[in-house]
């Protein structure tokens, strides 16, 4: 379907959840920057502060989206599934200058289905490796890039009231060792569950395995929110988040420095990468102005605009990171996007709380894996 | 004021006219609200069970499946062993703690003490801050570092749980702040009542020689049946239905490991995170069903008071 | 049975016989529990006097500041004035609405004859029983199909329309008109007045508690209230009221708390000052026509 951008015109409904104000206002200049390439299209920007997904589902259900709005990868199979979202692909085959081959393919497979692609990642956000450099220095302990390095330099790290390694008790975060052991929490066209199989059970094991060792613990044990909390006070060495830990701890935990590398290897690397694409519904009224905004959004131009500041990832490999984010992006080669089939949060919730049990009472990776794989 | 010939005209010739006068009265006085209830209430409860019935997704209906989201209800583990537990625990507590603790407030408050306006304001102070800001703030002071256990610490306890991450005192957390939080509107619902009780009863049960103890039980107490009734139903109703306190501090999974899963976070489960209205609405059937009961029994044990 | 009387006068004496020792305690547990009310709002104000980095910490600030408030003032979206402006309309619109309904329709259910009364009380009362969330679809279908949804500006009706008369309204007015005697309604039909006048002139001057209880709560619930602005209110930014600004401070990882407690302050002192006027209600009466037990 091919679109002239030029002699598109009309009214685009632009909505999405309202981030950070510095976020917000470098979306403006991006919209602006926009409005003075296409004067004929205006958008009107409607950002939801709270329940966009209430807001989406109401909206959804009267049969008025927006006409280009961001849809969360955990979402993602549910709306196509249940035909609330526009194919893409005869887009894309129509209008050749939007290059799509640059996108991370772990990120693109999240909104693709049965060889369609339903939106275009906008950013992404894998996880790292950070790291305290003056408690690895006072240690003598280098940063790990392997299993084994990861075990001895985390025992070495803990201390009296410091954790060595700080890993949140939940699948977004040891999921991200299920696939460093080689395994998956599903298969490739998430058809099936394979978080029960032993390749994927080894991931956990290892979790399970360094926090018997005191050389692991969770936010919870360690007494605050969330990793990065723990880490900014001091209270782990290491840490496994994504760059949003970057403006927390530069805004509220000034004082600790850190470094970010890629996560250690296992059997292979892995990694679990989060991601929100644009998506244009079915039902939306102006299409083709949509299109128009997304491929400008989702473009070389307008992506590096929009991820300038650090606070975002560009999905693009052709768009250059901003400075010091080299390892993240890294991780995006290799990453799984975290973003399976419509019943994924049962099984989440059952992941977790399986593992919130082991860790009080003791158990087996085995057992979260069959417990979670039960919840399906 | 001046009688109208017609009004003494009407009542003294027909008395069927004045009936339905005032019949049409009445429901002129309930037409707006009705019609409002109607709309936007009871069509939700028809809508909800008609769907209930249905693999309903976002768009609209995929299948009829008569029984079936109810019969995958019974079988959930998660709603059976975690979202019906909880909620009732929970209204097992909070109901009767709330109740006591707004007619001990109220009764304090509505007597002639120094500061009157001071301590009927800061008691109702919890209920006029918003809930989220309370429950975040909650979470924030009951933290390993926070608040809580600095001031435990002071009197001799150790503590370093993080008491709104930890599966077993995550319930009974939200449940002390649920209490803290709504004893200022319970006081105030008693203190409306508490008004209509004569002085003068008051007056003779002290020259018949009664305490202020006696006092209260025998006069205060059974006056305020009406009240009871009304703090009751709303109580339980609103512990039925206990979200926010949940949803805020645990997420939609209800962390820790389901602990703070109540029957509407699991209905809102369904509706915003797998988008199965269908099942949704089976649990809003099953949770209205729940509520009825639990007020009819209510209705029964407190009577319901009509005035002499 | 129970009569109105000038309850200007507080009920049962606390015992001041019991020496004063017995006094001090009761006062003393009275300042502790009143303090323990206080301490979350003591902290929340503490807290937006911080800077960012010391808002994590159990501390007093370094060197308190208004910055926050600044902060707050200059940067939310859509700005203070304007939502506040929205929310004292939308608060004020309901609590009228919630006075006014409910208080016709308490009396009609509690002194009034008209077929079916029973049933639709009941009715009533079932409405309370319906959670938000299992509302959310059909909702908001309606209020689509009446086009107060997405751009429109008229959608601050839609909200309205959610909150304009609540069954507890109805049902605590409803409470406290049947204690109030029949005699006062006889007196003024035999002196001619019609229904309304009677409900108007004689009847409501009297349930002053009631009426100022309905008013706080429907003030308060819905100044503090994000369910359904959120679902309607969303796309039209002018119309966001004060709970939007809060959240714009929370983020994932990033809550911002110095600014986010500065709106909360903002927030809270209306509804103080609100209740505090209306609390005097609770110890004037009534007693309009001077019935004495």
């Amino acid at each position: 379907m091919e679109i002239d951008e030029d002699a598109v015109t009309g009214t685009v409904r632009f909505s999405g959840f309202r981030s950070s104000d510095a976020e917000e206002e470098l979306l403006g200049q991006v919209l602006e920057a926009f409005a003075a390439k296409y004067p004929n299209i205006e958008v009107e920007y409607e950002p939801i502060p709270e329940g966009y997904v209430e807001q989406m589902t109401a909206q959804f259900s009267a049969g008025e989206p927006p006409d280009l709005f961001y849809m969360q990868a955990e979402f993602a199979n549910a709306w196509v599934e249940d035909g609330l979202i526009e194919p893409l692909d005869p887009y894309v085959a129509g209008n050749p200058e939007f290059d799509v081959e640059p996108f991370f393919d772990p990120l693109l497979a999240a909104f693709q289905f049965e060889d369609q692609t339903y939106g275009f990642p906008k950013d992404a956000s894998p996880l790292a490796l950070f790291t305290n450099p003056e408690m690895l220095s006072d240690a003598g302990v280098e940063v790990p890039t392997t299993w084994d390095e990861l075990r001895t330099a985390s025992e070495a790290l803990t201390s009296d009231g410091v954790a060595g390694l700080c890993v949140g008790s939940e699948l977004p975060r040891v999921g991200a060792f299920i696939y460093q052991a080689g395994g998956g929490i599903y298969n490739d066209d998430k058809s099936e569950l394979t978080i029960a199989e032993p390749a994927a059970v080894e991931g956990i094991d290892l979790y399970l395995e360094l926090h018997e060792s005191g050389a692991l613990q969770s936010p919870a044990e360690i007494g605050a929110g969330w990793c990065g909390e723990a880490f900014g006070q001091g209270l782990a060495a290491m840490t496994m988040e994504g760059n949003w830990l970057v403006p927390a701890l530069e805004n509220d935990f000034p004082d600790t420095s850190y470094e970010i590398a890629e996560l250690p290897q296992g059997a292979e690397q892995g990694n679990l990468a989060f991601t929100v694409s644009y998506s244009i519904g079915a039902d939306s009224e102006n299409k083709e102005a949509a299109w128009v905004l997304l491929q400008y959004l989702a473009g070389p131009e307008g992506m590096a605009e929009w991820t300038s500041l650090g606070l975002a990832l560009p999905s693009r490999d052709d768009v250059e990171p901003a400075e010091g984010r080299e390892a993240l992006v890294a991780g995006l080669e290799y990453a799984t996007a975290y973003a399976f089939e419509r019943s994924f949060p049962d099984v989440q919730g059952a992941f977790n709380n399986e593992l919130t049990r082991v860790l009080a009472d003791g158990g087996t990776g085995q057992e979260i894996a069959d417990a979670a794989a039960a919840a399906r | 004021m001046a009688s109208t010939s017609v009004a003494a005209g009407d009542r003294a010739t027909n008395l069927g006219d004045e009936r339905s006068r005032e019949a049409r009265v009445g429901l002129a006085f309930i037409a707006v609200p009705m019609a409002l209830f109607l709309t936007l209430q009871i069509f939700a409860i028809f809508y909800a069970f008609f769907i209930s019935f249905w693999d309903w997704g976002i768009r609209g209906p995929r299948d009829f499946v008569g029984l079936a989201n109810y019969s995958d209800l019974l079988g959930d583990n998660v709603f059976i062993g975690k979202a019906i537990p909880n909620t009732l625990f929970y209204t097992a507590i909070v109901v009767p703690a709330q109740m006591a603790l707004g007619l001990s407030l109220a009764v304090i408050v509505n007597q002639k003490i120094r500061g009157q306006t001071f301590f009927r304001a800061a008691f109702y102070f919890p209920a006029i801050a918003s809930s989220a800001a309370i429950v975040v703030l909650f979470t924030f002071l009951t933290q390993p570092a926070g608040l809580l256990n600095t001031v435990l610490g002071f009197v001799g306890i150790e503590s370093s749980l993080n008491w709104t991450n930890n599966p077993g005192t995550a319930l009974p957390s939200i449940m002390v702040l649920a209490v803290w939080t709504t004893s200022g509107t319970m006081m105030l619902f008693y203190l409306a009542s508490l008004q209509s009780i004569s002085r003068e009863l008051y007056e003779a049960a002290a020259l018949d020689g009664a305490n202020w103890w006696t006092a209260f039980w025998k006069i205060t107490f059974p006056l305020l049946k009406p009240a009871h009734f009304f703090v009751a139903a709303v109580s339980v109703i609103g512990a039925l239905q206990m979200f926010d306190q949940s949803f805020i501090a645990g997420g939609s999974d209800g962390a820790p490991a389901n602990a703070l899963t109540t029957m509407v976070l699991f209905l809102y489960r369904a509706t915003a995170a797998t988008f199965e209205f269908g099942y949704a609405a089976a649990v809003g059937v099953v949770l209205l069903v729940f509520i009825m009961t639990l007020t009819l029994i209510q209705r029964r044990l407190f009577g319901e008071v009509q005035a002499s | 049975m129970t009569a109105i009387t000038d309850a200007a006068q507080p009920a049962a004496p606390l015992p001041a016989r019991e020496g004063g020792g017995r006094r001090v305690i009761a006062y003393a547990l009275l300042s502790a529990w009143a303090l323990l009310m206080f301490v979350p709002f003591a902290w929340t104000v503490i807290t937006s006097l911080k800077d960012r980095p010391e808002a994590m910490e159990m501390s007093f600030p370094a060197s308190p500041d208004l910055g926050a408030y600044a902060d707050a003032w200059t940067s939310i979206d859509p700005g203070l004035p304007q939502m506040f402006a929205s929310s004292i309309g939308l608060a004020v619109a309901v609590t009228v609405s919630n006075v006014f309904l409910g208080s016709l329709a308490g009396y009609a259910f509690a002194r009034l004859r008209f077929p079916g009364r029973d049933v639709l009380f009941i009715v009533v009362l079932a409405t309370l029983m319906i959670p938000d969330q299992l509302r959310v679809v059909p909702v908001y279908q309606i209020m689509n199909f009446l086009g107060l949804t997405a751009r429109n500006p008229s959608n601050y009706l839609s909200v309205f329309l959610v909150l304009a008369i609540s069954a507890t309204s109805i049902f605590l007015l409803r409470q406290y008109f049947l204690t109030i005697p029949r005699e006062l309604e006889e007196a003024a039909r035999i002196d001619g007045a019609g229904y309304f006048q009677t409900f108007w002139k004689v009847i409501l001057p009297l349930a002053s508690p009631a009426l100022a209880a309905v008013a706080i709560l429907q003030f308060q619930g819905t100044w503090n209230g994000l369910f359904w602005p959120s679902l309607f209110f969303g796309p039209v930014r002018d119309h966001w009221t004060l709970p939007f600004g809060i959240v714009q401070y929370q983020a994932a990882f990033q809550t911002n708390w110095p600014p986010l407690m500065a709106i909360v302050v903002a927030a809270t002192l209306p509804i103080l000052f609100l209740y505090i006027f209306f609390q005097r209600y609770f110890v004037a009466g009534i007693a309009a026509s001077g019935v004495k037990g």
